[in-house]
């Protein structure tokens, strides 16, 4: 008797693995064209590409392509703002069909009032300091470097110790960079570039290890073979968006329970402290933007990035937020840095998905407010004295 | 070699196809160059240094039987403790040393540089905490006469370095393992699904629960002091709670994928871990949680520690079936050592001590215990959360951050508004809820014989499931957590 149910239990999980398998085929063949950036917004929130009079001024990971729209564009006569951002200008937050980015609104402005200027993007989820610094070092290295840089500052993506694959693939060479004394900056980006290179990373000698390299092997032939299987992290993605809506339906249902809406007091949750070490990596990646921006002519707009008003105590180091806000305004230089505080640009009721608040990203009228904000920001410089 | 990978899939089908087509004679040394490779793949040269552990064994216990004069005998039994623990010591917790030491000098007004500040560094020997034990179980167990010394070296070998076990246990005794290896047992169909439903099963708990749960709380707990001070203690209880499943899974993942390996082989583990957090009480825990391990400080520890004898299994955990002795000196003794085994810091020291208090109290209260037996469910309520509080201590980076992280969970004054994210705690309810309705189907699934096409059909799915989403997250994000130990 004990030898059947364990015979059956056997035949359970016999089929179990091709049930299992098959599942896991039909999932991965499904989600193959799914981004897996779009897991790290809200089910509400979406990105997407602006559009303007035909074509295409916002870029994410195509920096081939944005440097060729900053060559058309100029070829026309025209300057270019090149906006750096995250996601907060690429996605929007309750997207309905026909919503648009900022940097549309801005450029429909400058078109309205007859300016010579457009304005482009590229953003990348999360991206900090040294991505800022590759993305510009590329267009640079295509002699494509823009007329003037236009820089959200994100205190929260200080803490962001990355510099992704892709854009370490489209670096140019940077020892010459080096040369020009553009500061650490380069110097960590460089290293940090090598790593990723070498296929190295936090843990570089794990990645030294048998395990690690044999590892490796095995991964590639399995890849080579069935290409989709390296496709897994976009299902990856999709099963996490799956959760996050599951707890925000959750988090909506408790909200009615106790009758919260959207006028109730919002406390927003805490997160952890920039770590010092990533700070200092992206400041120093700061500083050589700077830098390079200055030898290069080009103007730079700084500006602190949008947050919500809510009650109760601020997320952050507020001291270490002022800071860093307060270094931002010290790069001012007539006639080349500006800054602007929009921290209070967006009202509160933009940055809501449904009762939840998003604290990073807002709906698309918070997007017109900064696309104009934006474009009547350089509209303004441009009539002070030494002015560009 | 990690588990979580797919190396070591390769790895798994390959060497036991070859082990059940090998002919006998050849399959120990196959094993012993099957488990060096597995090490190996983490550092050959450190494969010398578990050679000569277990070279130290096998000679010191050849020598023990070898004579009849006890002072030899001790003398042997002597020799291979201090060469087995002082390694272990010195790779281990000869900079914890050192730094106390230092700490101390500095208060009385003598400036000492820690081992930090002299940019000291030292590879601590993967799984060496698990193979120590192991080596030095059998020798005293040879040398108590409960077992016979392994003539065969490459037997011995075998014994010592199975790598389903070698990296993180179970800690086997010589006892369960050695007949085995000399004659598995036949593998049929129905141990070959058992076998495979286990590793899934262990992949699921590390690749899609463990590495998850890590990828979030890692970096707030590394987060500096301010956080914490700052932070409400429901938040911080939630931490606990998810770390607790972080550390179940990745442990019990790995005894699952070890226990299923062995059993391909013919090869048959007791049980390392049974549903800890469903215990309902703190003795009940420590009978569910490493089995392997509280049996093995029973045995060589606690026991002697009480002047009585230990048992040869690596099974039963620490019971209170004791004789004479100081019952309370003895309990806190070991957990002590049991905290330090973990790692050479004092929070670990504090973990131990801190679940030693937790079942001398159980001992004392007669009323929490008899209340507890008569509403169960309290005392699961209570066991469960102060188990899972108890992580913190393991989890801190330092003592401070530890005391104050355990003051603000225990203290309803220090909860507040939450302000981690709501996902957060919606994990946290969703594990405690799906381990407790899991545990409770399979009782069910236990106690009704003519219910089985049933629950056959439940395995069929859960097995689905959890193949599934372990074929869409298996790759090497982290290793496990009792690698360090």
């Amino acid at each position: 008797m004990v030898n059947i149910i364990a015979r059956r239990h056997g035949v359970a999980v016999f089929l179990s693995l091709f049930a299992g398998f098959f599942a896991f085929v039909v999932f991965l063949y499904r989600n193959a064209v799914f981004d897996p950036n779009e897991a790290s917004l809200d089910f509400q929130t979406r990105s997407q590409y602006a559009v303007f009079d035909g074509e295409r001024v916002s870029f994410r990971e195509e920096f081939g392509e944005a440097a060729e729209a900053v060559g058309r564009f100029r070829g026309r006569g025209k300057r270019v703002a090149l906006w750096l951002g995250t996601s907060q200008i690429h996605a929007i937050n309750m997207y309905r069909e026909g919503d648009r980015l900022a940097v549309s609104y801005a450029d429909e402005r400058a078109k309205e009032r007859g300016a010579d200027i457009v304005h482009l993007q590229v953003s990348l989820p999360n991206a900090d300091m040294n991505e800022y610094l590759a993305v510009y070092a590329a267009l640079r290295a295509r002699g494509r470097a823009p007329d003037w840089v236009v820089l959200s500052l994100v205190y929260d993506d200080l803490r962001e110790d990355h510099v992704r694959k892709y854009v370490v693939e489209n670096l140019p060479p940077l020892d010459g960079l080096k040369k020009e004394g553009f500061g650490a900056g380069i110097d960590n980006l460089a290293r940090a570039a090598a790593e990723r290179a070498a296929g190295g990373g936090e843990n570089a000698d794990a990645e030294k290890t048998l395990q690690a390299v044999l590892e490796g092997k095995v991964t590639a032939f399995i890849e080579k073979a069935w290409p989709e299987y390296a496709l897994r992290d976009r299902s990856r993605g999709r099963i996490t968006l799956v959760m996050t809506r599951a707890s925000y339906w959750l988090y909506s249902l408790t909200n009615r329970i106790r009758g919260r809406g959207r006028d109730s007091v919002r406390t927003a949750p805490r997160v952890s402290p920039v770590p010092k070490d990533a700070k200092a990596w992206n400041m120093a990646a700061f500083e050589s933007l700077m830098a390079m921006a200055k030898k290069d002519g080009v103007k730079v707009l700084l500006y602190r990035a949008p947050h919500p008003k809510y009650d109760g105590p601020f997320y952050h180091d507020r001291a270490d937020y002022d800071r860093f806000a307060a270094r931002g305004r010290g790069f001012a230089e007539p006639g080349r840095v500006y800054y602007r505080d929009l921290e209070n640009l967006i009202p509160a009721k933009f940055w809501y998905r449904r009762e939840a608040m998003d604290f990073f990203h807002f709906q698309e009228p918070g997007h017109r407010l900064l696309g104009n904000e934006i474009d009547r920001i350089i509209e303004e410089i441009k009539k002070e004295p030494n002015a560009f | 070699m990690l588990f979580n990978s797919h190396l070591f899939i390769v790895f798994l089908v390959a060497s036991v196809v070859a082990f059940r087509f090998l002919p006998a004679r050849y399959r120990i040394v196959y094993l012993c160059a099957l488990s060096i490779f597995f090490y190996s793949c983490w550092r050959w040269d450190f494969t010398f240094l578990m050679i000569f552990s277990t070279s130290v064994d096998y000679f010191t216990a050849r020598g023990i039987s070898g004579t009849s004069d006890t002072r030899k005998k001790k003398l042997y039994l002597a020799a291979t403790l201090a060469i087995n623990f002082g390694l272990l010591a010195f790779f281990k917790y000869s900079f914890f040393a050192w730094d106390n030491v230092a700490n101390l000098l500095t208060l009385l007004g003598v400036e000492t540089a820690d081992s930090r500040a002299l940019g000291w560094s030292l590879v601590l020997p993967l799984g060496i905490s698990f193979y120590t034990f192991h080596t030095v179980s059998y020798t005293i167990d040879v040398y108590r006469g409960a077992f016979k010394p392994v003539r065969s070296f490459p037997l011995f070998m075998a014994y010592v370095t199975f790598w389903p076990q070698l990296v993180a246990g179970p800690i086997l005794r010589a006892g369960e393992v050695v007949p085995q290896l000399e004659a598995p047992r036949p593998v049929d169909f129905a141990d070959v699904m058992y076998a495979t439903r286990r590793i899934i099963t262990g992949l699921f708990k590390k690749v899609v629960i463990a590495d998850n749960i890590a990828l979030n709380i890692d970096k707030i707990f590394d987060s500096p002091m301010g956080f914490f001070s700052g932070a409400a203690g429901n938040d911080i209880m939630v931490l606990a709670f998810l770390f607790g499943f972080q550390i179940y899974c990745d442990f019990a993942g790995y005894s699952d994928i070890a226990l299923g390996s062995a059993r391909l082989m013919g090869i048959r583990f007791p049980e390392n871990f049974d549903w800890p957090y469903m215990a309902r009480s703190p003795r009940e825990f420590w009978l569910r949680w490493h089995i392997s391990l509280s049996s093995w400080i029973r045995d060589y520890l606690y026991m002697p520690l009480l002047g009585a004898r230990g048992n040869t299994l690596s099974a039963g955990g620490i019971t209170a079936g004791d004789t004479g002795g100081n019952k309370t000196a003895a309990l806190f003794l070991t957990w002590l050592i049991m905290g330090l085994w973990h790692g050479a810091a004092w929070t670990f020291a504090l973990w131990g001590l801190y679940h030693a208090a937790l079942v001398y109290l159980f001992r004392k209260a007669v009323f929490l215990r008899t209340f507890f037996e008569r509403v169960p469910l309290f005392g699961w309520f209570f066991t469960l959360y102060f188990s899972m509080m108890g992580w913190i201590f393991f989890r801190a980076q330092s003592l401070e951050q530890a005391m104050v992280m355990f003051g603000k969970a225990v203290n309803p004054l220090a909860w507040g508004a939450p302000q981690l994210g709501f996902p957060y705690y919606f994990a946290c309810a969703g594990l405690v809820a799906a381990m407790a309705a899991a545990y409770h189907f399979r009782q069910f699934a236990r106690s009704r014989a003519g219910w089985d096409r049933f629950f056959a059909v439940s395995e069929f799915a859960a097995t689905s499931v959890m193949l599934f989403f372990t074929l869409i997250y298996l790759r090497t994000v982290g290793q496990f957590i009792y690698f360090q130990f």
